[in-house]
């Protein structure tokens, strides 16, 4: 019994060490890179009250794991966040330092430059000077319109401009917005891309009141939700709940929304949504009947 | 005897299906045949043997899932866990996610095919234990090895009843907390009472085929003769065989709370320990294994009179 017992231990013992020490991926740095971003959230939810030490200590922190794993490909990630505890401290050169380190030296990593552009730009916001904060948000749109940040990008210049009290401009960066996300949508294929542009359109007219437009997106979202298998469920209850606040709230057209969902269920009778999304319009028609008869 | 123990010691009597008052002698009762069958594996360490095999198994899946999104592993594991569940899963800490999803979803094709086999050597083991033979492993698992289509039919009988009983209670749950007549403060109990449920449900059904499996390994009948075997006995005794099995189970208890609790594994202060508990969950469900087959048997012997 015994020699089983050793032997099956040994067995597991030998796979767990031979796979360790094949490993060559980037495992153990994110290992260390999340426990460091942990100290930093706590951070970054109270600077102020955060001591220097602490700061220094974070700083120190990420130096040290950009010299123990100076061949991984995530030291861009590791760059990002001693830029944006630079910022934190307020230190706006020391950051902008940082997020240069990474254009310069990782030109192809095309998330991390997008991303190191952007906290570029906050910087300059906080700096209070818009017009290099602008210039910085084009060179993303220039740049890296693919990317995640990319894709951010064009309604969060027209937020700036709302949050510098330039409507206009506010108004015509968001018709931007929506010229670019139709050039996209019309080039991408079904692509998770595809979908997360699809939703920022819809975002963009409802920005501009265009509520048919935005309903005719977020139908389109809808109907192309069962081809994305791994889709987060809070999206699929956003979409849902976007289509009946504008369709109820703003259009107060219960027929509008419901015909949407009717839709949903002809085309995907099998889905898996299609069950929750029979219930939400058998609960918009009982909703319908009491104001139809008032 | 008979006197004395009607003069000094209380008398307790259960019903059986058939409606019968039936008393609870010392076998009968569930603390005793619990107790031995705590003895005989405490004295009889061999009964752990196709057990230990059950857990290596378990631990040395749970070893390949652990390093499935890391490189050389990933080479083969990585598209396939971008397209199952994204790409989020290949990174720290939410491999340790990942980890527990797929140790969940192999649990029922693993006790179908390999631990039905082990559980059915298990019981043969106990049988010559209490035959008092000295334990002949090798006729053992050869045995096992010629039933082995029917351990899997039994098993395979339990695991669909438990997930199709599981499924119609979420329905009738659905239903429940949609209603609004429904008693509302039988609302969150039902909300929050997923586990204890499922427990209920798996020990129930283990508990109506609990004594299939020493038919067919002791007895040597087929699959449909040891299930009608199996049913003429437990109209006799399905609540006492109920007990034998919610017992030991309810070991797993303190282990279920943590799991509900450190469900999110980027929450933990070590995500690690999501994966530490899985591996203490192998050792616990080895010995609560160990308890119930070994009272199940045990009781089905004395049953049998043997």
């Amino acid at each position: 019994m015994r020699q089983l017992i050793g032997l099956l231990a040994s067995i597991l013992i030998v796979v767990f060490i031979g796979l360790s020490l094949a490993d060559t991926d980037d495992y153990a740095l994110e290992k260390h890179l999340w426990r460091i971003n942990r100290e930093f959230t706590i951070v970054a939810h109270d600077p102020a009250g955060a001591s220097p030490e602490k700061f220094n200590q974070l700083i120190e922190d990420y130096e040290r794991l950009v010299k123990r794993f100076s061949n991984s490909g995530q030291i861009p990630r590791i760059y990002l966040q001693m830029g944006r505890t630079y910022m934190l401290r307020r230190q706006w050169n020391e950051a902008r330092d940082n997020f240069n380190i990474i254009l310069e030296k990782y030109p192809h990593s095309d998330q991390f430059d997008g991303e190191a552009l952007f906290y570029i730009g906050k910087t300059y916001e906080e700096e209070n000077d818009p017009l290099s904060a602008l210039k910085v948000y084009r060179q993303i749109l220039k740049d890296y319109p693919l990317t995640n940040i990319g894709l951010e990008t064009p309604l969060y210049i027209a937020n700036y401009f709302q949050r510098m009290n330039k409507p206009e401009h506010a108004q015509k960066a968001v018709s931007e917005a929506i010229d670019l996300y139709q050039r996209i949508i019309e080039q991408s294929d079904r692509s998770s891309n595809r979908l997360r542009v699809l939703r920022k359109l819809a975002t963009a007219y409802v920005w501009k009141e265009q509520w048919q437009e935005a309903l005719q997106v977020l139908e389109k979202v809808l109907l192309e939700l069962p081809s994305y298998p791994d889709v987060d469920p809070d999206a699929v209850n956003g979409v849902i709940k976007s289509i009946n606040s504008i369709a109820v709230m703003q259009l107060n057209d219960y027929d509008k929304a419901i015909g949407i969902y009717r839709g949903f269920i002809r085309q995907h009778p099998k889905s898996e949504l299609t069950p929750h999304i029979q219930e939400i319009a058998n609960a918009l028609e009982q909703l319908k009947k009491p104001s139809g008869s008032t | 005897m008979t006197k004395r123990r009607q003069v000094a010691m209380p008398v307790f009597f259960f019903w059986n299906l058939l409606g019968e008052k039936v008393e609870m002698s010392e076998h009968r009762s569930p603390i005793m045949v619990l107790r031995t069958a705590y003895n005989i594996i405490l004295t009889n360490p061999v009964v752990f043997y196709p057990l230990w095999i059950m857990a290596f198994v378990q631990l040395f899946i749970l070893e390949i899932f652990f390093f499935a999104p890391r490189q050389p592993l990933a080479g083969f594991f990585a598209p396939l866990i971008t397209n199952l569940h994204g790409e989020t899963f290949l990174h720290y800490p939410y491999n340790f996610a990942l980890l527990i999803k797929w140790f969940d979803k192999v649990q029922i094709p693993l006790y179908v095919f390999f631990d039905s086999f082990f559980l059915g050597a298990m019981v043969l083991i106990i049988d010559q234990i209490n035959d008092d033979k000295p334990v002949d492993l090798k006729k053992v698992f050869k045995t096992a090895f010629f039933r082995y289509i029917h351990l899997c039919l039994i098993a395979a009988l339990s695991a669909g009843l438990i997930l199709k009983l599981t499924s119609s209670y979420q329905m009738a749950k659905k239903h429940f907390l949609a209603d609004p007549g429904a008693p509302w403060f039988l609302k969150k109990p039902v909300f929050y009472g997923d586990g204890v449920v499922n427990l209920m449900i798996s020990v129930l059904v283990l508990s109506i085929f609990a004594f299939v499996i020493p038919i067919i390994m002791i007895e040597k009948k087929n699959f449909f003769s040891a299930l009608v075997l199996n049913f003429k006995n437990q109209l006799k005794s399905l609540w006492l065989v109920f007990i034998l099995i919610l017992l030991p189970s309810l070991l797993y208890v303190p282990i279920f709370l943590l799991r509900m609790s450190w469900q999110k594994v980027d929450a933990l202060p070590v995500p690690e320990l999501s994966g530490a508990l899985l591996v203490v969950s192998v050792f616990v469900w080895l010995f609560i294994d160990a308890m119930r087959y070994t009272a199940v048997t045990t009781y089905y012997l004395l049953e049998q009179g043997k």
